[in-house]
C-alpha cells in the first residue's frame, strides 16, 4: 500500500534505506549490536557510493577521503565526528549518546601492513575504550596502491602471523571485510575490530 | 528546542549543505501557525511542506534531525492499518521486535503477519512544545 514502510522501503536508495531503518530504530530500546549494524549498513552504503567513481578518490589524501564519508553519515543522519578527542584523535566516530553508544573507526591507505599495523594499534588501544557499548571498532582500509581483496589478504595474513588478535574470522555480509577479536587492553572486555577494505584502486588499461 | 537554537545546531553539524538548508526550511514551515496543530503529519505531506515532490534522501534527513535530540521538533507514531481499514497505533517497539522475530501479531485480529511492513504507516505530530508555539 503506498505510503505503507514496506512502500517507503521499496522506493528509497540504499543511503536512504539505512536513514529509514535508523529513523524508526531510534525510536526504539535498541541495543548496542542494532546500533553498531546500522552504522555498519551505513558505511556500506557510503562506500558503495564512494567506489563508484575511484577515479576520484585519487588525488584525495587519506584524511580528505575519511572527511567525506564522515559528512556522509551525518547526512544519513548519524551522529558522527572526525577527529573527536577520544585518547586522542579518533578518525571517525559515531555516538547514540542518549544510550552511551560508541562505534569508532580509524581509517588508513594501504601504503604497507606495518602502515595498517599503526592504524589497528591506535584504534584498539589508543582511541577506544573497550567499555561495555563501545567495544566494537573498525579499521577502515582505503585500497588505493592494489586490489582490495589483495590488500586485505596480505593484512590478514600479516596479522595471523603477529599473532597480536585472539581470534579472526570472515566476515558474513562482505568478502571485502574480515572481524578480528582481542582482550581491550583498557576493560579487558573482548574488543571486535571489523576490517573493511574499500576497492579504490584505479589503473585503467586505456 | 527553539528554533534559532535548532538552526545553530544543524549549520554546525551540517554546514551549508543542501540538507542543512531543508531541515531549517521545513523546521521553519512546522513551526508556522498553519502547520503547527497537525496531528498526522506523513513523509508525503512532510515533503510537500518543502516543496518536494517525492520523498528523497534529503528529505529523509531533516526528518531524523528533526526528530532526535532531547527535544525534538517531531515526534514519531506507527499506525497499523489492516485489510479492512480497521487502525490502530502501534508501539515503535512492537515493530522493532517484529522485525526481528520475521512477523506481528495483527493488533486487530490477532493473527501472525510476516508481511507487516504493508500495514504500517509511519507518521509524525508536533511535539509539544513546537505546537504551542513555543519554538520561536
Amino acid at each position: 500500500m503506498q505510503g505503507s514502510l514496506a512502500d517507503l522501503r521499496r522506493r528509497a536508495k540504499p543511503g536512504a534505506k539505512v536513514t529509514l531503518s535508523y529513523l524508526i530504530l531510534r525510536e526504539t530500546n535498541f541495543s548496542y549490536q542494532e546500533f553498531v549494524d546500522i552504522v555498519q549498513e551505513g558505511i556500506a552504503a557510503i562506500a558503495d557510493e564512494v567506489c563508484r567513481n575511484p577515479e576520484l578518490a585519487q588525488s584525495k589524501s587519506e584524511d580528505e577521503l575519511t572527511i567525506q564519508i564522515v559528512q556522509a553519515l551525518n547526512l544519513l543522519g548519524f551522529t558522527a565526528y572526525h577527529d573527536a578527542k577520544i585518547g586522542g584523535h579518533c578518525d571517525i566516530t559515531v555516538e547514540e549518546q542518549s544510550l552511551g553508544y560508541l562505534w569508532i573507526a580509524e581509517a588508513k591507505l594501504d601504503n604497507d601492513n606495518s602502515w595498517l599495523m599503526d592504524g589497528y594499534d591506535q584504534l584498539v588501544h589508543r582511541y577506544t575504550t573497550g567499555m561495555v557499548n563501545q567495544t566494537v571498532g573498525c579499521l577502515l582500509i582505503y585500497a588505493k596502491k592494489r586490489q582490495a581483496l589483495k590488500s586485505l589478504t596480505g593484512w590478514k595474513d600479516y596479522l595471523k602471523s603477529k599473532g597480536v588478535v585472539s581470534s579472526l574470522s570472515d566476515c558474513r555480509s562482505s568478502p571485502l571485510a574480515f572481524w578480528t577479536t582481542e582482550k581491550h587492553p583498557r576493560s579487558g572486555l573482548i574488543f571486535s575490530a571489523r576490517h573493511l577494505a574499500l576497492p579504490l584502486f584505479f589503473s585503467p588499461k586505456k | 528546542m527553539n528554533l534559532g537554537r535548532l538552526i545553530e545546531d544543524v549549520r554546525e553539524r551540517w554546514g551549508n549543505s543542501p540538507a542543512a538548508d531543508l531541515t531549517i526550511a521545513l523546521a521553519q514551515k512546522l513551526s508556522d501557525r498553519g502547520m503547527a496543530h497537525g496531528r498526522f503529519l506523513t513523509f508525503q505531506s512532510l515533503a510537500a511542506a518543502v516543496g518536494r515532490e517525492e520523498l528523497d534522501a534529503e528529505v529523509l534527513q531533516a526528518i531524523v534531525a528533526l526528530t532526535g535530540g532531547s527535544q525534538p521538533f517531531l515526534e514519531s507514531h506507527f499506525l497499523f492499518v489492516d485489510a479492512d481499514g480497521g487502525e490502530v497505533e502501534v508501539e515503535p517497539n512492537d515493530i522493532a521486535e517484529a522485525r526481528r522475530i520475521g512477523y506481528l501479531v495483527d493488533p486487530i485480529s490477532g493473527e501472525s503477519l510476516a508481511d507487516f511492513e504493508e500495514h504500517i504507516f509511519p507518521f509524525f505530530s508536533l511535539s509539544g512544545s513546537v505546537a504551542d508555539g513555543e519554538s520561536h
